[in-house]
């Protein structure tokens, strides 16, 4: 079973998942710093197999970017 | 008996590139620069230099690899001494350095200065062509570099590192780690962070080979870049270690090529050491530990996988001081504090006499010596880290005054703002008569502040907490913040 973007990304924050909103991403949640995108990267890694590049960390850097790879996956 | 001169740095890059010209010096992502490749590139540069006299005042805005390790030795080359810029950097932030330095040209590359908007008032060398070394160096300016760290009136300090001090250093340097023609290097810290400085010249005056960490997934999994290009040498700050952990690379598979791993900037906790220790027995770890002001680092303790726990309570302790530098404990209502004297210490704030005369004093015994403001405890024969006289943090390795940060926020419209670190995240309270808006606000941090250093969390509180001298409670806001709702 994949996780939705929002269950994924706040069990990479280790955050609530309803602290996860529209605006969300690296910089502009509490939990999303430097750190925190490593753990979302990891998680696109494992769950969504995606490979971690200089291309992906840049793109996959929001609640936005990453439901879109959602629905282009599901 | 009198001890030995010691060598300068371009003498000893100059001897590494007419030893073996063919060895790798820098080698980067799709590019492998050989010794007799990168001493041409920073001659190069040295010859760029010859129109702005006999001392070129040069500001480095280029991100790590050769290109800027080059500028660095050929400004030293050609006399002068230089800024290293942090390319990472806000360019509010970058800018005010600039400005304070007054460079005589920026070496840079368009995509990095654009955002700065220098201007046509100070030159520029965007690129240069390699040229034949000069027999030797040309005469030295007193100064090597002039970096710039967190200041707690927001405006960033300029420590002037002296060219003897910067050889002192890499003098200890190659004796204590005793590189050479087969050592592979990490080069992770920026350029505008001084723990850089180890890489560069412990590396480059030696003979080693020079990895710097140039994309997002080199430094997001360091452990995997150690074990595709199999170093032998990592140097960083100890919280990159929680990094390799979190990505699950503290492994034998990752680290096993690594002979040491050297660590300074923040406390190194025994947990990292233990964690380092299972996957590679073998290696050695050095902890270090000095500020800025002191040219990058000046106690060590060498830490093996048999002993290190007797080196051990939470933390590591710091070591003794190297070689030709002293560490003095000066006690007084707040705890013991260390000054340190030698060779190695700044010759103080750039343009800041204020400054400069307030933190490099006379120590008890009549050195000058530079006030740290770090607070130890003695346990044994070991001197650990304890606090900060001040507000100063370390956040993942940036040194960090809370103070730029509440100055930041005034300038910003906030009538009184407080921030504490608390489990690992920034808290500022902010005190403001109408409702802010706290959108506008974050982005007019994100301009002034670099990413760390940005709150993690902002809260309007109707006043700031006071302690009996009347000063703000940092105390009772670090015990406010857990409870307070997320903004």
């Amino acid at each position: 079973m994949i996780p939705d973007p929002r269950t994924l990304i706040a069990a990479a924050l280790d955050c609530a998942s309803e602290s996860i909103d529209a605006d969300s991403r690296l910089g502009h949640h509490p939990a999303w710093d430097s750190v925190g995108h490593l753990g979302v990267m990891l998680a696109l890694e494992q769950h969504y197999g995606i490979a971690i590049s200089d291309e992906t960390i840049r793109r996959y850097d929001s609640l936005e970017a990453i439901a879109a790879l959602y629905r282009s996956m599901v | 008996m009198t001890p030995a001169p010691v060598q300068d740095v371009v003498e000893r890059l100059v001897r590494r590139a007419y030893e073996n010209p063919q060895a790798p010096a820098v080698v980067e992502r799709g590019r492998t620069v050989s010794y007799a490749d990168f001493a041409a590139l920073a001659a190069g540069l040295a010859e760029r230099l010859t129109p702005f006299g006999p001392h070129p005042r040069v500001a480095i805005l280029l991100p790590q690899g050769a290109e800027a390790y080059a500028a660095m030795f050929g400004t030293l080359l050609a006399g002068g001494y230089y800024l290293p810029c942090n390319t990472a950097s806000v360019a509010a932030k970058t800018r005010a350095a600039i400005d304070a330095f007054c460079p005589d040209v920026v070496v840079s590359a368009p995509e990095w200065r654009g955002p700065l908007a220098l201007g046509t008032a100070v030159a520029v060398i965007d690129g240069w062509e390699p040229a034949v070394p000069p027999p030797s160096p040309h005469p030295s300016h007193r100064l090597a570099y002039v970096i710039f760290t967190s200041g707690s009136t927001g405006s960033p300090k300029g420590v002037m590192i002296s060219r003897p001090a910067l050889n002192h250093f890499t003098d200890w340097a190659l004796a204590a780690i005793d590189p050479g023609p087969g050592d592979r290097w990490s080069q992770h810290p920026n350029i505008g962070f001084d723990l850089s400085v180890l890489d560069i010249f412990g590396a480059l005056c030696s003979g080693a080979a020079l990895y710097p960490l140039q994309g997002e997934t080199d430094r997001m999994l360091p452990g995997r870049f150690i074990a595709a290009n199999g170093l032998t040498i990592w140097n960083s700050v100890p919280s990159v270690l929680d990094m390799m952990g979190r990505a699950g690379d503290l492994t034998a598979a990752r680290l096993a090529s690594l002979r040491l791993l050297t660590f300074c900037g923040e406390p190194l906790y025994a947990a990292q050491v233990a964690a380092v220790f299972k996957a590679n027995p073998a290696a050695v770890i050095q902890n270090t530990y000095g500020p800025t002001e002191c040219t990058v680092s000046c106690t060590a303790i060498t830490l093996t996988a048999a002993d290190f726990q007797a080196a051990c309570d939470d933390t590591v302790a710091l070591g003794d001081a190297i070689p030709g530098m002293a560490l003095h404990l000066v006690a007084d209502e707040a705890g013991s504090e260390i000054a340190i004297s030698g060779p190695q210490v700044a010759d103080g704030y750039w343009d800041d006499a204020a400054r400069t005369a307030e933190a490099f004093r006379t120590a008890p015994d009549g050195a000058r010596a530079y006030f740290t403001g770090d607070l130890i405890r003695r346990r044994g024969p070991h001197t650990f880290f304890q606090r900060r006289r001040d507000t100063q943090i370390k956040l993942r390795g940036y040194r960090l005054e809370l103070d730029e940060i509440n100055a930041a926020v005034r300038a910003s419209g906030i009538t009184a703002a407080a921030t504490v670190l608390v489990a690992g995240k920034l808290h500022c309270f902010i005190v403001s008569p109408g409702a802010p808006d706290l959108t506008g606000l974050r982005a007019e941090l994100e301009r002034r502040l670099d990413p760390h250093a940005v709150p993690s969390y902002i809260h309007r509180v109707a006043a700031l907490p006071r302690n009996a001298n009347d000063k703000v409670d940092l105390a009772a806001l670090e015990r406010l913040a857990p409870t307070m709702e997320p903004t």
